[in-house]
């Protein structure tokens, strides 16, 4: 099982907050409202495609939005093994932190001060 | 956007920045400027849009310029790993390119400066010079000046209204300039009319360009002059002393013009206004309209200022009935030309010129030799890397397998050739810029090589560079592109007797041209040398020779008699003009003709000079005697006629012109003189071998005298000189003693043929040198490929000397073959280029045969040297490691 980057991570943890609505607006709407950094759409494309080549997203048009001059979203929505990548990245994470105190490292930083 | 026509350009740049199938992205845009335009407007959304595209461009072109730069990278380390892994070839390679490159920018900057000559005048299109020519009555040209009368250029003016503008120069002369203490002798002082600066752009530094030649006494002088006579001093209208044949003359100074430009066809640096000079002119020939009525002092360059677009050959071609009218004789047999300002220097070399002018034939010559020698150089990494394409085969194998069209190879080998094109031209412009001051003193011109100053250098340093590329490349790119994969890495070697006989044929290209060139140089050496071996019929050396002002030629007689007191002057002459000059004077006269006189139908050269003209020059008798001191008669009445002109008046052997009557017209006089041939002298080269012998006349007339020639003995030659400049200063204390050989004025007649000479030799050394080099590197390839075959040669007995033959044998025959290609072709061009001698060396068979062997024995030493390595190599070391 290949882990996840952290960004990979955010994105495809992006899509599935997201749910039905998963879509380059959106994409980009929740990741500035996440992260307080802003994305603009031309920087989500390309990883939300190459997530899509890995085989963690999977994408279908929508039908036809009035509201958008009459042209579909691209609707991304995880994979089977893009939901087990998140999860065995986040069990992999979990064990980590489980052996290392909070503590110990806020000391030690307090130290090197 | 949804249906706006305004926003289908907007519309295209999404959909071209985000390409997407179904339109989705497109969609996000217009649902997020829908949204923004509900809330704050169409103008915050459309700026809103702007921003968008303008920020989120560089990241996505990024991505996707991001693979084609990682191939070019890839493409870039293989060619330099390749430059470096074969280090004899990548030399040869750069080396002849970067020889032939650096002649190509050597010869592209003589080529620009040469047709650079008086474009910097602004109207350089629309000016031109009058010339003037003349016929016999067979129709064939007889003189054509490049000067004409003062009043051609009057009348011009007077008669056509469209001549918007008509400027005369004509020189004066030595003149003596005196300013303070400053006397200098002035030979380059310039009469011209006032509307010179209106026509021609040379730059007033101070006075005013429309009144500096108005007034009478006055004129412009260069920056150099002015230099020359008041240092710091302000020049402006400040006077000076001028005298010239015992007139005196005030000129102040109303302008300082900027010097002339070197790339012009003459040069002033002293503008008298025309006033003064035609006032004296008409008084020392005592007409009073000297400038409108004289025809026959064919002295004065004359330019017109033509109205833009003018059809200059309607004008010409009314220029006959012009002349017949003006000198008001309906049978002249003269008539006036124009020559465009700019072709003066390439394409004007008549009788007269102000300055000695350039050949386009140099252009045409060294453009093409400069060509040739690029193309030997392409065709070597042509053949290296063709031959070398084994070597490659897999790769290009491994490419095709991974993926790589074919369209990318041909790429990849073209900018690969393009690179080391490249590498050249930065090793080119090395060798230009350490050869450069030699080549300017070569050619005597002040050449810059400046890429970034000089745009048609610039650009001409890229066509060099794509047509190295793609004329080098294309062949390799093709060949190599072509290759099958399976086949390749499979290890077939098909593919390469094709191209070996592609090689052959360029090899032999290369000698042919290398062969060419070394005959070329050896025949314009041969003529060379018949030029300076040939018996002029006199004897030119040991002879000084210097002009003479008005107050010695007036005195020559008492000057003679003290140069004889001398013991090593063995004989002293005055005359008009001497051999290795021209015959450019003649007059009319009349030839007894049964028993009427009549009119000499032929040009007669004439050549006043003394009694002893003869005897000094060596010149021999063929019939008759020589002038002589004996006959009190001869100083009036006695003619000598050389024998070209008694056989033109049709008498059959020279001793029948002897004692016949004649009558010739005298410059000086308006009634011919009367008298009689009284000798023949055999015929001698009085000018260039290029003219042939003409007509000469020669008579007394202590009037015109204006060379003095003086035999010297070569014993003690610097006392002898000594000597007579103590007797020049007697007469002139001011002006310096400027003497010549006639030896050396005649070698300088073939200036010409001497640098081209050079110029073939140094070519035909580089263009062996480059076909030698790829030469040796074709052998040593061939060697290494048959490195086994000669181990086991060796192994069942072959001997060295019979390997090196073997090696060797391939090439030979194709130098040879190479010999009989270029036979032909060099016996046609330099037949061609003999013609233009009217006395010509034979092509000589053995200076074929010894071009051919030279190019041969050059070869052989090149292949012989790698064939011997190998061959002495020990078959062990070639076969031991399988």
């Amino acid at each position: 099982m290949q882990l996840l980057t952290r960004k990979e991570e955010l994105f495809l943890l992006t899509v599935w907050m997201l749910g039905d609505n998963a879509y380059g607006v959106s994409v980009a709407e929740k990741l500035t409202k996440v992260t307080g950094k802003n994305w603009i759409m031309g920087q989500v494309y390309v990883p939300l495609e190459r997530l899509e080549q890995k085989g963690y997203l999977t994408s279908f048009l929508s039908e036809p939005v009035s509201e958008r001059g009459g042209r579909s979203k691209r609707l991304y929505s995880l994979t089977e093994s893009g939901l087990k990548a998140l999860l065995a990245t986040r069990s992999m994470e979990e064990y980590l932190w489980k052996e290392v105190s909070i503590d110990s490292i806020e000391e030690s930083l307090i130290r090197k001060r | 956007m949804h249906g706006d026509k305004r926003h289908i350009f907007v519309e295209w740049l999404i959909r071209l920045l985000f390409p997407d199938t179904g339109g989705a992205k497109l969609g996000d845009f217009v649902e997020v400027y829908y949204q923004i335009r509900r809330e704050y407007g169409k103008l915050r959304a459309f700026l809103w849009f702007l921003k968008y595209v303008i920020i989120s461009t560089p990241s996505l072109f990024n991505s996707k310029i991001y693979r084609s730069v990682i191939m070019l990278k890839n493409y870039l380390k293989i060619a330099l790993r390749n430059i470096s892994n074969h280090k004899v070839y990548s030399f040869i390679n750069i080396t002849g390119l970067s020889i032939g490159i650096a002649c190509c920018i050597l010869i592209l900057l003589y080529v620009q400066y040469e047709l650079s000559y008086d474009t910097y005048h602004e109207k350089s299109d629309n000016i031109y010079r009058v010339s003037r020519e003349w016929w016999n009555s067979d129709g064939t040209t007889s003189l054509h000046l490049g000067h004409v009368a003062p009043s051609g250029g009057y009348h011009l003016k007077e008669t056509f209204p469209e001549i918007l503008e008509m400027v005369r120069f004509v020189n004066v002369g030595g003149m003596k300039v005196t300013y303070g203490d400053k006397t200098f002798v002035e030979d380059g002082i310039f009469g011209a009319d006032e509307g010179t600066f209106r026509v021609f752009s040379w730059k007033l530094l101070k006075g005013d360009p429309e009144t500096a030649l108005s007034q009478p006494n006055s004129g412009v002088i260069s920056e150099d002059i002015a230099l020359k006579y008041f240092g710091d001093e302000d020049p402006m209208n400040k006077v000076l002393k001028c005298s010239i044949r015992g007139m005196n003359f005030d000129f102040i100074v109303t302008g300082i013009m900027e010097n002339t430009p070197h790339n012009s066809h003459a040069h002033f640096d002293f503008f008298y206004s025309m006033e003064t000079i035609g006032n004296a002119f008409a008084a020392m020939y005592g007409q009073k309209d000297f400038m409108t009525r004289n025809w026959g002092s064919n002295n004065w360059a004359t330019y017109v200022l033509m109205p833009e677009g003018y059809n200059i050959k309607g004008l010409e071609d009314q220029m006959h009935d012009f002349m017949k009218e003006k000198m008001n004789n309906p049978r002249v047999r003269t008539t006036l030309h124009f020559w465009k300002l700019t072709d003066i220097h390439l394409h004007s070399h008549l009788d007269s010129e102000i300055e000695a002018n350039s050949d386009i034939t140099y252009i045409y010559i060294f453009s093409a030799v400069a060509f040739f020698i690029l193309l030997i150089a392409c065709f070597n990494f042509m053949n290296l890397s063709t031959a070398r394409s084994s070597l490659r085969a897999k790769e290009v194998g491994m490419r095709k397998v991974a993926g790589a069209f074919r369209k990318q190879l041909i790429a990849q080998f073209i900018g690969e050739s393009v690179l080391i094109a490249v590498f050249s031209l930065i090793l080119a412009s090395i060798i230009v810029l350490l050869v450069l001051p030699a080549v300017n003193s070569f050619v005597d011109l002040p050449l810059e090589y400046n890429v970034f100053q000089n745009l048609t250098i610039a650009s001409g340093l890229i066509i060099i560079i794509l047509f190295i590329g793609f004329v080098s490349g294309s062949y390799p790119a093709f060949f190599l592109s072509s290759f099958r994969p399976v086949s390749v890495l499979r290890g077939d070697r098909t593919a390469q007797s094709k191209s070996s006989f592609f090689r052959t044929v360029l090899v032999i290209t290369q000698f042919a041209i290398s062969i060419i060139l070394i005959i070329s140089m050896g025949v314009v050496g041969d003529q060379l040398e018949y030029i300076r071996n040939k018996r002029l019929g006199f004897i030119k050396e040991h002879l000084v020779t210097f002009g003479m002002p008005t107050n010695m030629s007036s005195r020559f007689e008492s000057i003679k008699t003290q140069l004889n007191v001398h013991p090593d002057i063995l004989s002293v002459t005055a005359s008009t003009r001497i051999p290795s000059g021209r015959l450019l004077d003649s007059q009319g006269g009349r030839i007894a003709s049964a028993d009427t006189m009549a009119r000499i139908q032929f040009r007669l050269a004439d050549i006043p000079c003394d009694q002893d003209y003869f005897k000094t020059f060596g010149i021999e008798l063929a019939a008759g005697r020589d002038f002589s001191k004996d006959f009190t008669t001869d100083k009036v009445e006695a003619f000598v006629i050389n024998e070209t002109a008694a056989s033109r008046f049709g008498f059959q052997t020279p001793s029948d012109a002897v004692d016949q009557a004649i009558q010739y017209s005298m410059l000086d006089r308006n009634t011919p003189r009367k008298g009689t041939i009284v000798g023949v002298v055999k015929d001698f080269h009085f000018e260039s071998l290029h003219q042939p012998i003409v007509p000469v006349i020669f008579y007394y007339n202590e009037r015109r005298f204006r060379v003095l020639t003086v035999k010297i003995n070569s014993r003690d030659i610097s006392s002898t000189l000594e000597h007579i400049e103590g007797i020049w200063n007697n007469y002139n204390p001011d002006i310096p003693f400027d003497y010549g050989f006639v030896d050396e004025r005649f070698d300088r007649l073939y200036n010409y043929e001497a640098k081209l000479s050079q110029v073939f030799g140094g070519f035909a050394a580089l263009a062996v040198i480059i076909a030698c080099l790829g030469l040796f590197g074709l052998a040593s390839f061939t060697a290494e490929r048959r490195r086994k075959e000669i181990g086991i040669r060796k192994v069942l007995g072959a001997t060295v000397p019979g390997m090196v033959s073997l090696l060797s044998r391939e090439f030979t025959v194709l130098v040879i073959i190479s010999n009989i290609i270029a036979w032909p072709v060099a016996y046609y061009m330099m037949n061609r280029w003999l013609q233009s001698f009217a006395y010509r060396a034979d092509l000589n068979i053995t200076t074929f045969i010894f071009s051919g062997a030279a190019a041969l024995f050059i070869a052989l030493l090149t292949i012989g040297f790698q064939a011997a390595r190998s061959a002495i190599t020990n078959p062990v070391n070639s076969l031991r490691y399988e």
